[in-house]
């Protein structure tokens, strides 16, 4: 019983994290960005690669790299690689594109960055991927006790993820993307660089993305190209779209929902015969589904974007410093 | 910078055509430091596109622009707004899912805190900062009649609110200049005194205004100078009166300023 | 070496055939509503899902074929009825009408996965060996690929060209406001057109499936961006347009083929939608010009 619910727990605070990426492209930026996968994959990749040993195949199909480092350098290169794809991407993209024109520049991106990747084996070994991932500590617990010790670290990381992405929320930096978010022309009109504000956010959604593919890559421990598919973005979406964009508090309620009660609930579905696909397509159905149901009665998500509220707070005399917190909200 | 009795902002010759349109020929003005000075014309004259030109919104083809003695032709829209020289819209920009008072904060001058960095490295620095601006913002909104709209989402506000919100924070800016662009469209015509009056509040601020409007006796009101153009080309220039004898402008609104009177 | 790349034209001949019918359907879609519609490799794959089931009922190709029209104008016609217009309706942006599209894609696609299962099914159609046509190589099939490409695109050609309909549609394109005015039911149009275009869809899909002879419920999903590309790179908006590039995108993959490894082959789409978007995103055709405002 407890293997099973640490699985599900693991599951969801893997789709956490990539999900509060992806809440800084499409909640804080509004780039309805269809690339995110792609980035996902380069940092587990590159992540993986890091902390593998050099790569003992012949025949043409290797992996680079192979610098059999630790786990919190591979995580540093994961974000580096990704951020680093994700700023030539960017840079591109987001200096005259934005909404639908966006989307589909994006999704093209993304599908030539997969092509390289199941193609060139010389660099990325083709089908065969990367095996054999070691994961952090691994040598020091059984097999019993690891997946606890797992999900610890992601649980850390987590909430590493989001106390960071609240202070950037929160921070002049924040607001300004805001701005930028709502209206770009008034935010022109005020000084703010647009382009550049907008590709700091699209880098940063990056950075993380590539953390979560590679604690992804650790959990797996492996990672085959085939199951990096450009659409799974959209099942990240549905939960982000469902539990509130720029809410991190939404984000997460939605991956529940979507991440862990949906698979979960329909787990336990008689299986039909005939039909071994029924429980993956109908897992994509409702996240489908439910972006369309939100979409059409409530737009802004189950957690709407946080209302700060100014007229209640003290007036601090303007000379002093504040020292201790002054909460938002 | 530049000498007292310079002009603030001078235009000379700015051009600009899309395709075969030529949507601005020949434009050229002068507008002194503290100032209220207009700039009329019939529809389809130029002056939008010659507010876009002059505020970086687009690149002109010929011309110059220079402002505070600098020129600033071909910059870009924010690079402009950062030499202190600031624009509004014809519809009011308001930034709709934030707080009127989230609103005034994204207008005032970030002086480098808005870097990503500044979020982590120097939190003491940004608390000080975020409650200087908020005392001004407090103090700005009260001076325009919007204290009591703090927390509401500035997209509910109406039509005059937002306009009101708008000069609220092209104070908080810090604007040396602001380029009014229909400041009454959508504006109850019963508030074009109050609209009057905050533009007075601007000017006590030393804040020079040049304002694009179609209202003529509201202009006659509120502007020493007024420049008009048609066509693309600004044809004429002075006080109300003496273009209400000019025959160039007279043929180009068709009797609309003599009527005005 | 020139042998091959005849042999190349003509397997780009084919592709572009396929091509020309997608990428009409979905230029004529985005003339009236301004939204591209990310569901129609999927609409694609339920028109080839229709011809499939259909065999086992009527061995008739061309009623198999006119199954996939009916699915496919019925599809589009409901997506467009209960979602686009309702949402539009109620003044969503673009983008949010293109989210809509992406979801019913998603819907769909796994619609297909939960019926059909995710195993390969098989649609063979009876082909002849090769015939020499000029300097190149064609089997049956593929002349009736082509064939049925040309009726189609001529039959849009004649309707929107001659008919009333036609040009209401047109009217609609340009300006949906100046249409209501001059008395066109412009909802009325986007209706016909979403559904005219969803049969044509369908087809598209039939035609695709021929071609591959096995298919799953990704079929046309996949395809959709080379569909995307051959319609930004003609002038997204524009039906002849559409066609140019069609021929343009069909006829370029299979000639890099020759030279880069052919799995890359989808790519070269792909790079020619993204170079079209970033410097010349009214494609081929010129229309009227989008001013950019520098930020």
């Amino acid at each position: 019983m407890i293997q099973y619910i640490i699985s599900f727990l693991t599951i969801g605070a893997l789709g956490a994290i990539l999900c509060l990426g992806l809440n800084v492209r499409w909640g804080w930026s509004g780039d309805f960005d269809l690339a995110y996968y792609a980035m996902v994959a380069v940092g587990a990749y590159m992540g993986g690669v890091t902390v593998l040993p050099k790569s003992q195949l012949t025949g043409g199909a290797a992996w680079i790299l192979g610098l059999n480092q630790s786990f919190l350098v591979g995580c540093l290169v994961a974000m580096a690689a990704a951020a680093f794809v994700s700023l030539l991407l960017g840079a591109v993209a987001l200096r005259r594109l934005r909404g639908d024109y966006l989307g589909i520049t994006t999704v093209a991106f993304s599908l030539i960055i997969t092509a390289v990747f199941t193609q060139q084996l010389n660099l990325f070994n083709g089908f065969n991927g990367l095996y054999s991932i070691p994961s952090p500590f691994q040598d020091q617990f059984d097999a019993f006790s690891y997946p606890l010790v797992f999900l610890i670290i992601l649980l850390v990381a987590l909430a590493i993820v989001y106390a960071v992405l609240e202070l950037l929320y929160r921070s002049p930096w924040g607001l300004g993307l805001r701005a930028v978010r709502e209206d770009e022309i008034a935010a022109a009109a005020f000084g703010r660089n647009v382009y550049v504000t907008k590709l700091t956010a699209y880098v940063l959604g990056g950075a993380i993305a590539g953390l979560g593919g590679f604690l992804f890559a650790n959990y797996l421990t492996s990672w085959n190209p085939a199951s990096w598919n450009t659409i799974e973005v959209f099942i990240l979406y549905s939960a982000i779209f469902l539990g509130g964009s720029a809410n991190q508090r939404g984000v997460l309620l939605g991956v529940v929902v979507v991440l862990i009660m949906v698979p979960e609930g329909t787990r336990y579905l008689p299986n039909v015969p005939g039909h071994p696909d029924l429980f993956p397509a109908i897992r994509g159905l409702v996240s489908g589904l439910l972006i369309l149901i939100v979409l059409r009665f409530r737009p802004q998500g189950l957690l709407p974007e946080k209302r700060p509220r100014d007229l209640r707070r003290k007036h601090r005399p303007v000379a002093t410093v504040a020292v201790g917190a002054s909460g938002d909200g | 910078m530049a000498d007292p009795g310079a002009p603030l902002l001078e235009v000379r010759g700015l051009a600009k055509s899309f395709g075969g349109v030529h949507a601005v020929v020949d434009c050229s003005l002068t507008v002194m430091p503290n100032a209220i000075v207009g700039l009329i014309g019939p529809n389809g004259a130029g002056k939008s596109t010659a507010i876009d030109l002059i505020s970086g919104f687009r690149a002109p083809d010929a011309g110059t622009v220079t402002f505070d003695g600098r020129e600033i032709q071909g910059w870009n829209a924010h690079r402009v707004a950062g030499t202190g020289l600031m624009r509004t819209f014809q519809t009011a920009r308001e930034w709709k899912s934030l707080t009127v008072m989230d609103n005034m904060l994204a207008a005032a001058p970030q002086q480098g805190m808005d870097a990503m960095w500044r979020a982590f490295a120097t939190r003491r620095q940004l608390r000080a900062f975020d409650e200087a601006n908020r005392a001004t913002a407090r103090g700005l909104l009260e001076q325009f009649g919007l204290t009591q709209l703090t927390d509401d989402f500035a997209g509910t506000l109406s039509g005059g609110q937002k306009r009101l919100l708008e000069f609220a924070r092209i104070v908080i800016s810090g604007a040396r200049m602001v380029i009014l662009d229909e400041p009454l469209a959508g504006v109850n015509p019963v508030l074009h005194s109050t609209m009057l009056d905050a533009v007075h509040q601007l000017i006590a601020r030393n804040i020079t205004c040049l304002v694009v409007e179609h209202n003529l006796s509201w202009i006659e009101r509120a502007c020493s100078d007024v420049f008009v153009m048609a066509l693309g080309s600004t044809i004429g220039h002075g006080s109300m009166d003496t273009l209400r004898s000019d025959r160039a402008v007279i043929d180009a609104y068709l009797g609309e300023v003599a009527e005005s009177a | 070496m020139l042998l091959n790349l005849t042999h190349a034209f003509g397997f780009g001949l084919v592709t572009a055939s396929i091509l020309a019918i997608a990428t009409v359907a979905l230029t004529m879609q985005y003339s009236v509503t301004n939204v591209p519609n990310f569901a129609q490799g999927d609409i694609m794959t339920a028109g080839a899902f229709g011809a499939y089931t259909t065999q086992f009922v009527v061995n008739n190709v061309i009623v198999q074929a006119v199954a996939a029209m009916v699915v496919g104008a019925a599809i589009s016609f409901f997506l467009n009825w209960f979602l686009l217009q309702p949402f539009a309706r109620r003044g969503a942006k673009p983008l949010i009408l293109f989210v809509v599209t992406i979801a019913f894609a998603f819907v769909l696609e796994n619609t297909m996965l939960a019926i059909y299962g995710g195993s390969p099914v098989l649609y063979k159609l009876g082909d002849s060996p090769p015939n020499q046509i000029g300097p190149l190589l064609l089997t049956g099939r593929d002349l009736v690929i082509i064939a049925t490409a040309l009726v189609s695109l001529a039959s849009v050609y004649i309707v929107l060209k001659y008919t009333k309909f036609g040009k209401a549609q047109r009217a609609v394109a340009d300006s949906p406001d100046l249409a209501r005015v001059s008395g066109i039911d412009a909802g009325r149009v986007v209706h016909l057109t979403m559904t005219w275009a969803g049969a044509m869809t369908g087809l598209a899909g039939f035609v695709l499936a021929a071609q591959v002879g096995a298919f799953t419920h990704t079929l046309g999903f996949t395809f959709l961006l080379v569909v995307l590309a051959a319609a930004v790179v003609g002038g997204i908006g524009q039906v002849n347009g559409a066609m140019i590039g069609a021929l343009l995108i069909g006829v370029g993959m299979e000639v890099a083929a020759l030279y880069i490894a052919p799995d890359y082959k989808q790519s070269v789409a792909f790079v020619a939608l993204v170079i079209t978007i970033l410097f010349r995103p009214d494609g081929i055709i010129p229309s009227p010009s989008r001013r950019a405002v520098q930020l």
